[in-house]
Parts: structure tokens; C-alpha cells; sequence
């Protein structure tokens, strides 16, 4: 490049930086800005990435023989326990959204008499410390009987989260069960996955 | 210089000078964080928490700035360890998690106008770029905030944000991967969490920078419960090559020992200053940064008279480092170990980098000369043409501000205290410089504890 042609290169950039510096933040409504719930933010998990998570996983479970189990017994009590989160990223509160999307999608089911876990303040507090420590895995039949549900569906989520020069990639795994609380049994297992990243 | 030539060229000195104009002027951030490092300095951590809200425009720590650009991310990671200091441990966290996305942002966002921009104005144009130990704290320091709440999932996802990072630093730069303190935290997170192989594999990365005597009896008992070992491992935990630990019994229902972590972190890292040198020194420590022709350039001017001096950022001392912490359960004194000494990280760190930061404020001043002598070309080479090369080339300089953006918050000195203790009412007090904390803990059968102390006088 000449030395003209880079002069000129070099008074476009400097003019750009100083022209974009001039914008500032400003609060905006999702339905006034087109695709503004469509863009990632980050590699969190946000509103669109909870539905793909849920959508994937209750469809998965529509046509699982568990639903034949349940439409087979006069609406059995279920409860809907938080999600473990085993991943790079503090989520725990998009987490704790899905349950109640996954408490509303069973109750609209109607195959279940799904179990409020809103009113078991205790239990919750319970929950979230054995899942703070060394998690066992048979205490949810043990919750389970507390509440008096016969099912449980709970599960957890993984990443794998990688990292190059400019770019961060996270994968998450999302694990659905749905447990009998009597016996411990795995009576559904679902996986889902999506991957947000930083390119 | 034909017309085309001698328009671009007062299009770029008009340019040249407007940008000037618009970065002159400003305060260095040491200038700027100079009365909050005073405040801890004379041990008033509240005082350094209103300032740095104003600094923030907020009304206070339960607010996050509505601006997120410039050194916001930098601001909230002081904020964080001066609220860690004050035991609001929440709110530091959600500090140090904000900072922690927009450093990763930034490390990804620095452009080609920041570059032209640090290149011609100043180093402090554009994102800041945190070095490798900084990005490693951030995680670090939230790990302790969680623990001293009991919170081991919070915990955990710092350990794996850490550990994503270091892998990279590995990878990448592998003598900046500082493992120390994120590595130990991160194995007592997994092993007090159940899982015992990836407390290992932690606790080695730790024992490549330190032998921790505090780790031995950790190691022994997880190596009697996991398949994992290593060369550190065995030499840590007193084994010999082919000796198995005896199998241990377990300890009666209701009687299993609990353990207590403590972690002191006290002092502060050296904080960046602007300095002046004499341009000879300063390319004695930048020459071989520096093009051949740069330096021509640099050493022809020096000889002309033109520059005498060279605006650039230093290293300060760091604060509280011969401190000695102290840790006593129940009245009694326990001994404190060394994890990692932070202000000789920043130093190391510093000193990589500082020949390629004093060549490049170097090659700016001899940009400086080049644009002032452009703008007395452009202007017809008569008076009044010296005067506006005079006064673009003072522009210039004042608008250099030397990048004396750090994290200069952080603890130098940082020390754990471990022991086992039958469960059952315990108190602990823990002391550094003119700090104290006193706190009442109750550990149950198996259980543990995590008290902090952080102290940035």
C-alpha cells in the first residue's frame, strides 16, 4: 500500500473509532427491537435457549412409555426437583425457570397432579445444599416420599467449555429423568444439548 | 509533496490533532485510583467503597454500573475485592462474575482503531487487556467469596471457569498459568463435593508450584479413596515408588473428624505509575522492541534535542508484604502457610512486558515529531506553520497518558491455615496488618468450615 493510501486508511479508522465512540446504552422493550430475543448476549443460557432445552426434552417425553404408566394410574402426584448445574457457568437462575416450565407443561399435559414445590420453602433449601455438597443420588426418593409425589423429575446439566485465541466455545448437556420415587428407578432419560459461544 | 499528497497529509494532521485534543487532558488510572489505594492504605475500606461507587455512578454496591464500557470492568473488580474485604461476599462475587464476562469480552474486542489509536495517541486507548494472573484471580477470588458462604456448586462452577482458562494459559503462555491458590481451592471444592479424582488432579496442578505441607494429609486421605496419583502426589503424601497406603478405618458414626480452611489474603500488588526517563535509558530497556529504523529514528532525534524525556508506566512498591498473618482456633495459634506471593506475580508479569510498552511510548514520540513536522509541511512551512507543528506536537504529548491500568486491589500476599478438628463449637480469629475477624463456627461430624480474611492495607 502506498504511503498515501495507508495516510487515508489510517483517517478512515481514526474517524470510525471517534464516530462510534460518540453512541451510548440505551433501555429498549424486546418487542420494539426486531430479533432482539434472538441474539446472544453471551454464553449463558437465555429465554430462547430454556424453551429448545424444554421443548426438546417434554417432546422426548410425550412419547415415552412412562406416559402410558401414568395415563394407566389415576393422576399420580409428581414432583419437579431444581436441576443440578455441573457447568462452567452460574446459571442457576435460568435453571430454576425451567422448572416451572416444566411444572406447566405437565400440568397443561393433564396426565399428572404436579406438586407445588413452592410451598416446600424447607425441602427446597434441603435440595439445594445437598447439591451444594456431595451429591447422593438416593436421597431423592427420600424427598420424594417427604413431599408425596410418586415420580420425580429432576436432572442436570453439563458443559464442556473450551477456550482459543479470541473465541470461547460451551457446550451444555442437558440430562431429564423422570424417577419412581418407591424403587429409585430411571423410568425416562433424556439428553439435550446446545452450544453458545464467543467467535 | 504533490496537492493530493499535501490535502491527505492536513487531513490526517487535523485528524491527528482532534483526537488529540479529545484524549488530552485525561487522568492516568493510577492518577485516579490514587485516593481509594489511600483509603485502604489508612485501613478505611468503606471510604474506598463510596469512592469507588462514585467512580461507578452508582449509589451504591447493590448497584451495577449502567455503563459497561471503558474501565468499568476494572473499577468492579476493585469493588469486589474491597467488598471481600467487608465481608459482603455476595455482592463481591456478583462484582467479580460482571467483570469476568466483560474481561472476556474485552480480551476478544480490541480492533484495529484501538490499535492505531494506542499507536499514535496512547497506550490507555482502547479495552483493557488484563495479564494472565489477573484473568486467574478473578475465578480464584470468587472460589473463596462462595466457600466462606458454604457454597460448594457456586464454588464449583468458578473451579471449572478456572480451570478453561488455565488450560488455555497452558496451552498458550504456559509460565503464566499461575495454578497455586485457584488449584488448591478448586481441589478442596471437589474433594469436600465428593469427587475425589478431580480433587486430585487439582492438588497436583498446586504442587507444581508449591510443596504444601497443608496438602499432605489431604492427599493421603484421597489417595486412599481414588485410583488417581502422580510423581507430586506420592512425594507430597511421603510415599516411596511402589508403596500402597494401608487401608484406613473409618471413623465411628457422629465421630468423624471436620476440617477448617482458612484463607488470609493480605497486602496489596505493586499499582502501575506513570515515570519519566531520560530517552537514553529508555532505549537502552526498548532498543530490541524497536525496528532498526525506529530506533535511528528515536536515537537521531535524542541527538537533535528534539525529545528529551519518555512518558511510561511502572511498577510501584507493593503494600504489606512483610506482614505476618496470624490464625488461632479456640485461643490457641495454628500455623499459616504461604500460598502464593501475588506481588511477585505482577512484578514477573510486568517485567515481560515492560520493554515492548516502553518501545511502543517510544515510537509514539516519534510519530509526535513526524505528524508535528506534516502539520508545518501542510501549512506552508511559515510561522505560523511552526507555531500549529509547536502546538500539535504538545497536544500530542499531553494526550499520552501512560496505560497504568492494573487490578492493584489485589492481595499480595496470600496464605491458607487447614486443619482437622472433632466436630463440635469452634472460634476462630484470624489477624493481618490492623485487621481482625472473630468468628463462631459450629462443624458437624465430617463436615468443614471456611473462614476468610482479606486485608488491603
Amino acid at each position: 500500500m502506498s504511503s498515501r493510501g495507508r495516510l487515508g486508511t489510517l483517517v478512515l479508522a481514526l474517524g470510525v473509532s471517534v464516530a462510534a465512540s460518540a453512541c451510548g446504552p440505551k433501555a429498549v422493550r424486546g418487542e420494539d427491537v426486531e430479533g432482539l430475543d434472538d441474539q446472544a448476549m453471551g454464553t449463558g443460557l437465555d429465554r430462547r435457549d430454556l424453551q429448545k432445552l424444554l421443548q426438546e426434552n417434554m417432546k422426548a417425553l410425550e412419547s415415552a412409555p412412562v406416559i402410558k404408566r401414568w395415563e394407566g394410574e389415576q393422576m399420580p402426584a409428581v414432583a419437579v426437583l431444581p436441576l443440578r448445574n455441573e457447568t462452567s457457568e452460574h446459571v442457576e437462575g435460568p435453571l430454576d425457570a425451567l422448572i416451572s416450565d416444566i411444572e406447566t407443561t405437565l400440568v397443561n399435559a393433564g396426565h399428572v397432579r404436579v406438586i407445588s414445590m413452592e410451598q416446600q420453602g424447607n425441602l427446597i433449601a434441603q435440595i439445594r445444599q445437598q447439591y451444594s455438597g456431595a451429591f447422593d443420588p438416593s436421597q431423592i426418593s427420600t424427598w420424594g416420599k417427604q413431599i408425596g409425589a410418586r415420580y420425580i423429575v429432576t436432572g442436570k446439566v453439563f458443559t464442556s467449555d473450551e477456550r482459543q485465541e479470541d473465541e470461547r466455545r460451551v457446550q451444555y448437556f442437558m440430562f431429564m429423568q423422570v424417577l419412581e420415587v418407591e424403587t429409585g428407578q430411571i423410568l425416562f432419560q433424556h439428553k439435550s444439548a446446545l452450544t453458545k459461544a464467543i467467535i | 509533496m504533490d496537492q493530493t499528497g499535501s490535502g491527505a497529509m492536513r487531513a490526517f494532521s487535523s485528524v491527528v490533532l482532534s483526537g488529540a485534543l479529545l484524549f488530552a487532558g485525561c487522568a492516568s488510572h493510577s492518577d485516579k485510583t490514587l485516593e481509594i489505594r489511600s483509603a485502604l492504605d489508612a485501613g478505611k475500606p468503606k471510604q474506598a467503597l463510596e469512592l469507588l461507587n462514585e467512580q461507578l455512578d452508582t449509589k451504591s454496591e447493590k448497584e451495577l454500573p449502567e455503563d459497561a464500557s471503558g474501565d468499568t470492568a476494572l473499577w468492579l473488580l476493585d469493588r469486589a475485592m474491597v467488598l471481600q474485604q467487608l465481608q459482603s461476599y455476595a455482592y463481591s462475587n456478583r462484582d467479580l462474575h460482571v467483570s469476568d464476562k466483560q474481561v472476556e469480552m474485552l480480551d476478544f474486542s480490541r480492533n484495529t482503531a484501538h490499535d492505531i489509536g494506542k499507536y499514535i495517541f496512547s497506550d490507555d486507548v482502547g479495552p483493557y487487556k488484563a495479564p494472565p494472573f489477573e484473568k486467574l484471580m478473578v475465578n480464584t477470588m470468587g472460589m473463596v467469596n462462595f466457600l466462606v458462604q458454604g457454597d460448594l456448586q457456586g464454588a464449583r462452577v468458578e473451579a471449572r471457569r478456572l480451570a478453561v482458562m488455565q488450560k488455555y494459559l497452558k496451552d498458550h503462555d504456559p509460565d503464566n498459568a499461575l495454578a497455586a491458590p485457584g488449584s488448591y481451592l478448586a481441589g478442596f471444592t471437589f474433594e469436600k463435593s465428593g469427587s475425589y479424582d478431580e480433587a486430585l488432579h487439582y492438588y497436583d496442578d498446586a504442587l507444581a508450584y508449591g510443596q504444601y505441607q497443608s496438602l499432605r494429609e489431604p492427599v493421603r486421605r484421597l489417595m486412599a479413596k481414588s485410583g488417581r496419583s502422580s510423581p507430586r502426589l506420592r512425594k507430597i503424601a511421603g510415599l516411596s515408588d511402589g508403596e500402597q497406603l494401608p487401608p484406613q478405618e473409618p471413623p465411628a458414626p457422629g465421630t468423624e473428624p471436620a476440617e477448617l480452611l482458612v484463607i488470609v489474603s493480605y497486602g496489596r500488588v505493586p499499582p502501575k505509575l506513570a515515570k519519566r526517563v531520560p530517552i537514553g535509558l529508555a532505549l537502552t530497556y526498548a532498543s530490541a522492541f524497536m525496528s532498526p529504523a525506529d530506533v535511528n529514528k528515536a536515537n537521531y532525534m535524542a541527538a537533535q534535542g528534539l525529545v528529551t524525556w519518555v512518558n511510561y508506566p511502572e511498577l510501584g512498591e507493593p503494600r504489606g508484604i512483610t506482614s505476618i498473618p496470624y490464625f488461632k482456633v479456640d485461643g490457641s495459634p495454628q500455623a499459616l502457610e504461604g500460598i502464593v506471593a501475588v506481588d511477585l506475580e505482577a512484578k514477573r508479569a510486568w517485567d515481560e512486558v515492560k520493554g515492548a510498552v516502553i518501545a511502543s511510548a517510544i515510537t509514539r514520540m516519534v510519530v509526535r515529531i513526524a505528524a508535528g513536522e506534516g502539520v508545518r509541511q501542510a501549512s506552508g512551512e511559515n510561522e505560523w506553520g511552526a507555531i500549529l507543528s509547536l502546538v500539535t506536537q504538545a497536544t500530542m504529548t499531553a494526550a499520552d497518558t501512560p496505560d497504568t491500568r492494573s487490578w492493584a486491589t489485589l492481595p499480595a500476599r496470600i496464605a491458607f491455615g487447614r486443619i482437622t478438628l472433632p466436630p463440635g463449637p469452634r472460634t476462630v480469629q484470624l489477624s493481618a496488618r490492623r485487621s481482625n475477624v472473630t468468628k463462631k463456627i459450629d462443624l458437624k461430624p465430617g463436615g468443614f468450615a471456611v473462614v476468610g480474611l482479606t486485608a488491603l492495607e
